[in-house]
């Protein structure tokens, strides 16, 4: 049977865990083919530009900005998420998600060749050896049914791959753990001038909450975006930046162009383009707009034995309701991987008839709790990488046992997320009559203060927090659209009130201004123990299939390997079964290197 | 007075250094002003602006130094007065965001988002470009004598 299959593998998903499996397998010998739902795109830079100046022309400059939408394989947008009408939370109809509520979900995707890396921050953080215990340590939330050590040789190929920019001696914090000797490949991208300030003005200041101290110490963010190479980095031999894709002298440093999200203009930042190019360059065959609809499998056995896919010609605007003209095909090989996104992964595999019961459930985010305020002098806000600093003291502690922990996550570019600034102070001082050098004025001494803290809460994994389908509900391809249902819990909303706390405390700390005010007819505000809270999606979108150990409890064994169909492996952040603190990309480029070696191994016993 | 259809751009020019605060040279610096009137007349026809113009033209300017210090009382008065709110807030918006804020709403070109002059308001660059390089944004704000 292996003679008449072309391929050794099939992947679904052209995103950075697809590409890292395919480049990992072709780097073995294996031939693999991507299939890839977006809209054909060439390497050539200039197909990159396009998104760019997309993005220019874009009046609402959202993470899906540069990428249009595409009825064939439509994503959600955050935009969809309309405001709270009668206390009921409103969505868009026509948005791809079919929302139920209670609570908004938030965050969004990116359906194009590149996936999401394309709009992501380029947070590069690892996990805390608790996360992956947190049953065991907190009886809160799930274990993992590896750990910290076992992830960390993958931890440093994602590291390489993505090439992160960080001092080491700077995060071992909350028992991190690395190698002996170990260096990122390059040194760290340097911390803004805010930070600096925060860094002066938190010195020796401490919060105080339930009766425990934590320092305000504010740490630098490991990125994915390129800085000064490290040259002790691997033994000494260095690392060489990768630049743009099509231009690779574009790039080689972070220019400071402060859109990381939603595009990266020069690519200095990591996106999964860089890896496809190099699977390509191996051999590795990417099969453009072609959308998968069902896993064919052999109802007795598990096996799958093929993935039937859609391919489309011409792609329309999501909102014009033309019909799109499609061929399906199905395409076999040895072994699958879907690679396509929590959201679509579950979906695809609902759409199939699995029927493990975990499959969509279990969805989690970081609701992101925003504050904002004012520094007691100018600070010059909207300038450099969108963060490069946090305050990472209040991600782990015994108050796991009762409430979420938190990353904060300081944020560089003033009030552009929560208010939409500088466009809402313009229109203030506009509408004031301001003109001339009145309205310079007024612009330069509002914005140049301003910054806002991001508080990442962990959210529990949950049975009714779920995708799922329903017959009624399909995009213009007849292909499914994602049903949610999400809540959050008194676990996260006991985080949120703590990181409130935390804000009020810190803005009194600095002798800044606390301009935080929440509106009450925005989606993401509650009202929790008479404390007005208002969080967004950070974008985390996982634990659709999460692992573990027996199919009663998961999805995927620790190999990433579906417990019932041995030929089925996942990858990307629906295998999680806690989400931790960080930004979940590089943990889940870690998998994928962890996935990729258990399919090698696996394809390699057939071949014997 | 009619205005002669040649000193019809220079006006308008003459006027958003007024509206903006930013000087001459960076309005034509931006290349924009040409578009910038035709998005004007485009979206409110030539009569509204004409009127303006002719307004604008009656206010004694010396000279190009005082457009961009001083803005006299009767600058004031036209950009305060009820007939000329709408038209004057469009142009601020159109210099200030390079977007039509009207009954469309649109960016006029990838240029005109580049060219905003919010970001230099701001002490910034426009998010996607004009990047300032490497590690400066670890370096204090600049500050301007406006």
């Amino acid at each position: 049977m292996s003679e008449q299959k072309k391929y050794d593998v099939v992947i679904v998903g052209a995103g950075i865990t697809g590409a890292i499996v395919a480049n990992q397998l072709a780097e073995k010998g294996h031939k693999v083919l991507i299939l890839e739902a977006g809209v054909k795109k060439s390497f050539n830079f200039e197909d990159y530009r396009a998104y760019l100046h997309h993005y220019y022309k874009n009046t609402i400059k959202i993470p899906n900005s540069p990428y249009p939408q595409n009825s064939n394989a439509p994503q959600p947008l955050v935009t969809d998420v309309e405001g709270i009408k009668d206390g009921i939370q409103q969505f868009n109809k026509d948005g791809y998600f079919k929302q139920f509520g209670p609570a908004p979900f938030q965050s969004t995707y990116t359906r194009a060749k590149g996936g999401t890396t394309l709009h992501w921050l380029g947070t590069c953080l690892r996990m805390l050896p608790s996360d992956f215990k947190e049953k065991d340590l907190y009886n809160s939330g799930k274990n993992w049914p590896i750990n910290y050590y076992d992830l960390m040789p993958y931890y440093r190929m994602a590291e390489q791959e993505i090439g992160v920019s960080a001092d080491v001696d700077e995060q071992g914090f909350l028992g991190i753990e690395f190698e002996e000797g170990y260096v990122y490949p390059m040194n760290k991208i340097p911390q803004s001038y805010l930070d600096k300030k925060l860094t002066e003005w938190t010195d020796g200041a401490q919060f105080t909450y339930e009766n425990k101290t934590y320092n305000y110490s504010v740490v630098s963010t490991p990125q994915g975006r390129n800085s000064s190479p490290n040259p002790n980095y691997n033994n000494g031999e260095g690392y060489q930046p990768v630049g743009a894709v099509g231009n690779p002298d574009l790039g080689q440093r972070c220019e400071g162009n402060s859109a990381c999200v939603p595009i990266c203009p020069v690519q200095a930042k990591y996106n999964a383009l860089k890896t496809l190019k190099k699977a390509v360059d191996k051999g590795v065959v990417i099969k453009e707009q072609c959308v998968a609809s069902e896993i064919l499998y052999d109802k007795k056995t598990g096996e799958v034995n093929g993935v039937r896919y859609k391919k489309y010609e011409n792609f329309e605007d999501l909102t014009s309701g033309k019909e799109c003209n499609y061929t399906e095909e199905v395409i076999t090989a040895e072994r699958y991987v879907l690679a396509a996104h929590a959201v679509e992964n579950a979906k695809l595999m609902l759409a199939s008839g699995f029927q493990n019961k975990n499959i969509g459930q279990n969805l989690m985010d970081h609701p992101v709790l925003l504050t904002w305020g004012w520094a007691k002098e100018k600070i010059g806000a909207f300038r450099g990488p969108g963060s490069t600093s946090g305050i990472p003291s209040l991600r782990d502690g015994l108050f796991r046992r009762e409430r979420s922990a938190f990353r904060i996550e300081i944020g560089n570019w003033g009030w552009n997320w929560p208010t939409g600034a500088p466009t809402t102070e313009l229109q203030e001082g506009v509408s004031k009559h301001l003109f001339g050098k009145k309205l310079r004025k007024y612009m330069l001494d509002t914005v140049q203060k301003e910054f806002r803290l991001g508080f990442l809460i962990e959210q529990q994994a949950l049975a009714n927090n779920r995708v799922s389908i329903d017959n009624r509900y399909r995009d213009a391809l007849g292909n499914y659209r994602p049903i949610i249902n999400y809540n959050i819990t008194d676990h996260e909303k006991e985080g949120m009130l703590a990181a409130k706390q935390f804000s009020k405390q810190f803005f009194k700390t600095i002798g800044g201004e606390d301009k935080t005010e929440y509106d009450p007819d925005k989606g993401g505000f509650i009202e929790y123990k008479g404390e007005e809270l208002w969080w967004q999606g950070a974008g985390h979108l996982a634990g659709t299939h999460i692992m573990g150990t027996d199919k009663s409890n998961s999805v995927v064994d620790k190999y990433q390997r579906c417990h019932e169909h041995k030929n089925l492996f996942l990858v990307g952040c629906g295998n999680m079964p806690t989400m931790g603190t960080s930004n979940p990309t590089l943990t889940i480029a870690a998998l994928s290197f962890w996935a990729a070696e258990n399919i090698d191994k696996d394809l390699n016993s057939l071949k014997k | 007075m009619k205005i002669r259809a040649s000193e019809r751009l220079q006006i308008f020019e003459q006027l958003s250094v007024v509206l903006t605060g930013f000087s001459i040279s960076e309005i034509l610096g931006t290349g924009l002003s040409k578009v910038y009137l035709e998005t004007i007349d485009n979206n409110l026809g030539k009569a509204i602006p004409d009127k303006l113009f002719n307004e604008f033209t009656n206010i004694p300017i010396k000279n190009e130094e005082e457009l961009t210090v001083s803005e006299s009382d009767s600058i004031e008065v036209l950009v305060e007065s009820a007939e000329y709110q709408s038209i004057i807030k469009q142009i601020i918006l159109l210099w200030y965001l390079g977007q039509w804020i009207g009954k469309e709403n649109y960016i006029i070109s990838s240029q005109s988002y580049l060219e905003g002059f919010v970001w230099k308001a701001i002490g910034a660059h426009p998010m996607g470009g004009k990047q300032p390089g490497f590690g400066t944004w670890g370096f204090p704000p600049l500050t301007f004598s406006q």
